[in-house]
This record gives structure tokens, C-alpha cells and sequence, in this order.
């Protein structure tokens, strides 16, 4: 049987979305794909996956769904307050589930998290993708969030050979949280010239407020307003994900996954490959601050986070299978690590 | 060719800008470009999107850097700057008035003109693809006649249906999908200009060029008929070749 789950409440926004659908930018179709390609690539690795298969993409309040078999499933992410049967589980995790088990996310300190089956999801690919993009209603299930009622399907595929490791991935290979770092890293351009150099330091010197109009489409931020040395908008070209427009009012907005593929108005800064999906976990109200670095600072970061996720797929591969539980539990305010063993 | 500016965005995107105004020299540049691209790509590169005056190339800074991505594309200037590549003009099938163009009746008011020669000034020209975007497949139009332009609905309707086409000031273009919009919407194209389901799934480029063609309500039926059967051919022709 490939049914993974059946969906008891749909949540907030739930999308399925892979790294993104490339090749249709000059009609006018944006990539898509998951906001934080980082952690997307972390729930696969953590059930053998490769990293070109679909994640469930959960925002704030992610969906109750029922298991409807035996699977190998990943979260991984921010902090969604994920449930098993009713325990706590930690954010980046993954586990045997069963039928009849209940996983929930009502909701933590993140933004987004991503759910994987050992296996893949079975979607179908559109236009090369199974990143839904919402706008066109295509891709992911139906072209659409996910509803009360849905049975979600895993592709039918020979597990055997798949990693049979679960448990908690250690700390320090979790997404960063924009509570620990409030800095983005940014390369100036393509239009920083139509800013002098006191509007471009006001840009990396002040703490920017996220405005709660931010979603996959882009974030909008609020502080000092930045003002233009002539003109305010350009002719338009094309934006890529991270790059930061600024508007006549001076506030800008970091255009994100669903954004449209050309824009209009000045771009002072892009953000980094290495830091798009750090960013992707910051909510409203939160400050965050950009530091511009250099290209080579720029790829020199990228790659380390490359090889952390190598290191990642490695420490995965060679662990024992085992059937060990891990809760992160609350008692009387205090927390514990639970292992539970078979014997 | 002029060289073009190089400018970075992020680390995973390069700019070629041809210049920073809207005219169509500038289009064939930048198409130009996109073309050689395609036909000599370099891996790394993951699309480009073409506008106005530019060409957006984003790439996958793992497989490929900014200087060896600049280095290839000045290559392809200097050996393409001889080289034409031949533009496609494609027919589109508009039934104008009635309730596939609620508005022309406005828009010929405002003209001062019979309904008659509002269609006749629409289908007169070929008009210039400078871009797709807005929402997938809409394309940016140049070359309205002055005559025929025509200022925004007060208020923008909630849902235009797919394939209206329409006017907004100097512009003119069609929705390929249904959104709300403002335009004044004069009729309609049994053609899709987006469709996932197909290889090609955008009927067209960017650099390319357009032009309407007045059809009868029973031809868009036929015409609809046979799209939803697979048996409708789009005309293309190249550009230049003799209109019918």
C-alpha cells in the first residue's frame, strides 16, 4: 500500500514543493520550490531520499494527519510544535510510524517545516516540477494547498535498500534560528547605484522589522525609510530569489520563491545562496539585519553549507538501523531527551 | 552589438543589460542572446529571463562562477554580433465585441470611432513580444495604435476569463489565465496562451511578434472546438512574410 496519510485538518498553508521548477522563467512562470531549500534537502536525506524528491512544505500551523501504514517519515525545519500520538517531537527527526498513529503541528516558535516519506511523495511532475506554485494552480497535489479529506500517497518504490536509521538528527546540523542569528548575508546590486553610500549604510546598519504582509511571494520589511539618489523605479528586469527591491515609500521587499520573474524597481542588494533558506524562517515582528559580504565570502559560504549537508547525508547513511524512540518530553516545566529500546 | 553591462545579482544571478530603455532594437539583443544561449548552453545555467533591455541569467553558483559565466556569454557576443536570428509572428484569432469583449463598445466611444475601425486599427498591427510575465504567459505588447488607446476601468473586474484580450492605455495583451484586471477588455482567443499539460506550455516568446485576426463567433466555436480535440494549428510565420 503507497497511502501514506489521510488529512484531518488542512492547517494554515501546506504545499508540496521540490528545489523548484527552472526553465519557464522567460514565460513568466516562477521557480517555486521550497522556501528553505536547506531543510527541505535535510528531511530527504534523513529517509534516503534524494534531494530532487517533494517535501511537504508546512506553514505556522501545519496539518492532523493520520497514518494510514507503516512508513519511514522526516520532519525538518523550524518548530511547529510537531506531535506523535500526543508527545512532543523535536524539529528535525525522523521515525517509523504506524497505522492509526496521529501527527500534528499546532503550531511552535517557527515558521515552516518539512515533511518527507521514505520514497518520495507520489505527485505528479509538471512542467519538469512538483513544486506547487499557487498563482497558475499547478503542480503538488491539485495545484493546491492541502485539504481536509486527502489521502497523501507515497510513489511505490523498493525501500530495502534505503537507510533504516530514525532518531533525532544531532543539534548542530538543524536549520539556523532567526532567534540565535538575526543576520542575513547580502552582495550589493544589481542597482546599489541608485543609492548613495549613507542610504546603503542606513540599509546594513538598521534592524528590519518583518511586516506581517511576508509570504512565499516576498517579505516586506519595515525601518527607516531608504531614499533614492534620483530615480525610483528602473525599466524592468529580471529578479532573482532574495533580491531586495525598493519601492518609492523606501521600505523594501525581499522577493522570495512565488515572486513574479520580472520587477520594477531598484534592487540595492540580493541575498546569498547559503543564507535564502535561514531567511525563509523568520515571522513576523522579527528584526533582522543584512551584512554585505563579497562573492567569493558568498561561495565560500555556500560551500561549507554544502559539505555540512554531505556530512549530513554521510552520518545518516552509516548509522545503524535500530528500533530506538526518541521524546523530547516536558515535565513540570523541565525538559528530557527519552529514549525508548525494543528488548 | 553594443557590449552589454554585467551586472550581479547575488551570487546566482548575472544581468547582461543592453541598455536601460524600451525599444525594440533592444529586444533583439537581448533575443539574440537567449537563443544563442539555448542552442550553446554551459552548464550551470538553470534559465534566463529575458526583458525589455535585458537578460537575466540565473545559474547554479556550485557548477558554474560569475567570471567563466561572463567569459561565455562575451564569447557568444562576439560570434553571434553578425548573426540574425529570425522572428515568428503568431496569429491570434480574436472574436471582438459582444460577450467576449464587453468593453469595445467604450473603447471605441472614447476613440471617437465606429466599432468597425476599432477592430480594423487592432488587427493592423504586428505587435512586438517584450516580455511574458505578470502571471505566466501574459505577454507585454508594443505597438498600439494611438488611435485606439484608452484609459483603465474605473474599477477592475475581480475575474477577466482566460484569453480576454485587452486594452490599458498605450498597451495592449491578453490574459492567459483567469485574474483580476482593469483592462478594457474588447474580445476574446480561443487559443491558450498557457497551458501546463503540454511540452510546450507557453504559446509565446518573448522577441517574437503577434498580430490579431477578427474572427466570427462561429469560427472561435470551431476553433475552440478543435484546440480540445488537438487538431487546431497555430499559425506562426516568420516575420516579414507576406501578411494574407
Amino acid at each position: 500500500m503507497n497511502h501514506i496519510f489521510r488529512v484531518e485538518q488542512a492547517g494554515l498553508l501546506s504545499t508540496f514543493q521540490d528545489l523548484g521548477r527552472f526553465g519557464y522563467g522567460s514565460f513568466g512562470v516562477p521557480a517555486a520550490g521550497a522556501m528553505d531549500p536547506y531543510s527541505h534537502r535535510l528531511a530527504n536525506f534523513m529517509v534516503g531520499n534524494s534531494e530532487e524528491e517533494a517535501s511537504l512544505e508546512m506553514t505556522l500551523l501545519g496539518p492532523t494527519l493520520t497514518a494510514l501504514g507503516t512508513h519511514r517519515i522526516a520532519i525538518a525545519g523550524g518548530d511547529l510544535g510537531a506531535q506523535y500520538n500526543g508527545l512532543p517531537l523535536p524539529a528535525c527527526v525522523a521515525l517509523e510510524i504506524h497505522e492509526g498513529d496521529v501527527l500534528r503541528f499546532p503550531g511552535g516558535n517557527g515558521v515552516r517545516s518539512y515533511l518527507s516519506v521514505a520514497g518520495g511523495w507520489d505527485l505528479p511532475i509538471v512542467m519538469g516540477s512538483r513544486s506547487t506554485y499557487l498563482r497558475a494552480s499547478i503542480g503538488g497535489l491539485e495545484g493546491a494547498p492541502l485539504k481536509k479529506g486527502q489521502v497523501l500517497k507515497g510513489q511505490k518504490q523498493d525501500l530495502t535498500q534505503l537507510p533504516k536509521w530514525h532518531g533525532v538528527l544531532p543539534r548542530k546540523y538543524w536549520p539556523l534560528d532567526p532567534q540565535d542569528s538575526k543576520t542575513i548575508r547580502v552582495l550589493w546590486g544589481p542597482q546599489d547605484d541608485y543609492f548613495d553610500q549613507e542610504q546603503k549604510e542606513r540599509f546594513t546598519s538598521q534592524n528590519w522589522k518583518v511586516n506581517k504582509d511576508s509570504d512565499r511571494m516576498g517579505y516586506r520589511l519595515e525601518g527607516d525609510a531608504l531614499v533614492h539618489l534620483d530615480k525610483k523605479e528602473i525599466v524592468s528586469d529580471g529578479v532573482c530569489q532574495g533580491a531586495i527591491q525598493v519601492p518609492g515609500h523606501g521600505q523594501p521587499i525581499v522577493l522570495l520563491a512565488d515572486a513574479q520573474t520580472t520587477g520594477g524597481y531598484p534592487k540595492i542588494a540580493t541575498i546569498v545562496s547559503s543564507d535564502l533558506g535561514k531567511f525563509a524562517h523568520f515571522r513576523a515582528s522579527d528584526i533582522v539585519n543584512f551584512k554585505a559580504i563579497t562573492y567569493d565570502e558568498a561561495i565560500q559560504a555556500l560551500e561549507e553549507q554544502e559539505n555540512v549537508l554531505q556530512e549530513i547525508k554521510q552520518y545518516i547513511a552509516t548509522q545503524p538501523s535500530s528500533s530506538v524512540w526518541y521524546y523530547h518530553i516536558k515535565i513540570r516545566g523541565e525538559e528530557f531527551n527519552v529514549r525508548v529500546e525494543e528488548i | 552589438m553594443r557590449t552589454p553591462r554585467f551586472l550581479q545579482q547575488g551570487d546566482h544571478g548575472l544581468v547582461v543589460e543592453f541598455g536601460d530603455q524600451i525599444h525594440p532594437e533592444l529586444v533583439e539583443q537581448v533575443r539574440t542572446l537567449m537563443v544563442a544561449l539555448r542552442e550553446r548552453p554551459i552548464p550551470g545555467i538553470l534559465e534566463t529571463i529575458p526583458t525589455y533591455r535585458s537578460l537575466l541569467v540565473r545559474y547554479n553558483p556550485l557548477q558554474i562562477r560569475v567570471q567563466a559565466l561572463q567569459r561565455h556569454i562575451e564569447d557568444l557576443l562576439q560570434q553571434e554580433k553578425q548573426q540574425i536570428v529570425p522572428a515568428f509572428v503568431t496569429e491570434i484569432p480574436v472574436c471582438y465585441g459582444g460577450e467576449w469583449g464587453p468593453d469595445l463598445e467604450r473603447v471605441a466611444e472614447h476613440a471617437k470611432k465606429s466599432i468597425q475601425e476599432v477592430i480594423l486599427y487592432h488587427t493592423s498591427a504586428d505587435y512586438l513580444i517584450y516580455m511574458l510575465g505578470f502571471t505566466p504567459g501574459f505577454p507585454y505588447l508594443g505597438g498600439l495604435p494611438q488611435e485606439i488607446a484608452c484609459p483603465r476601468l474605473a474599477t477592475p473586474r475581480t475575474a477577466v476569463p482566460a484569453g480576454s484580450v485587452g486594452i490599458a492605455e498605450t498597451q495592449t495583451g491578453i490574459y492567459p489565465m483567469v485574474s483580476p484586471g482593469g483592462w478594457q477588455i474588447i474580445g476574446r482567443t480561443p487559443l491558450r496562451l498557457f497551458d501546463p499539460s503540454k511540452e510546450e506550455p507557453v504559446l509565446l516568446q518573448a522577441g517574437d511578434y503577434l498580430r490579431f485576426a477578427a474572427v466570427t463567433e462561429e469560427e472561435y466555436q470551431e476553433i475552440a472546438e478543435k484546440i480540445e480535440h488537438n487538431q487546431y494549428v497555430v499559425k506562426k510565420t516568420p516575420k516579414g512574410g507576406a501578411r494574407e
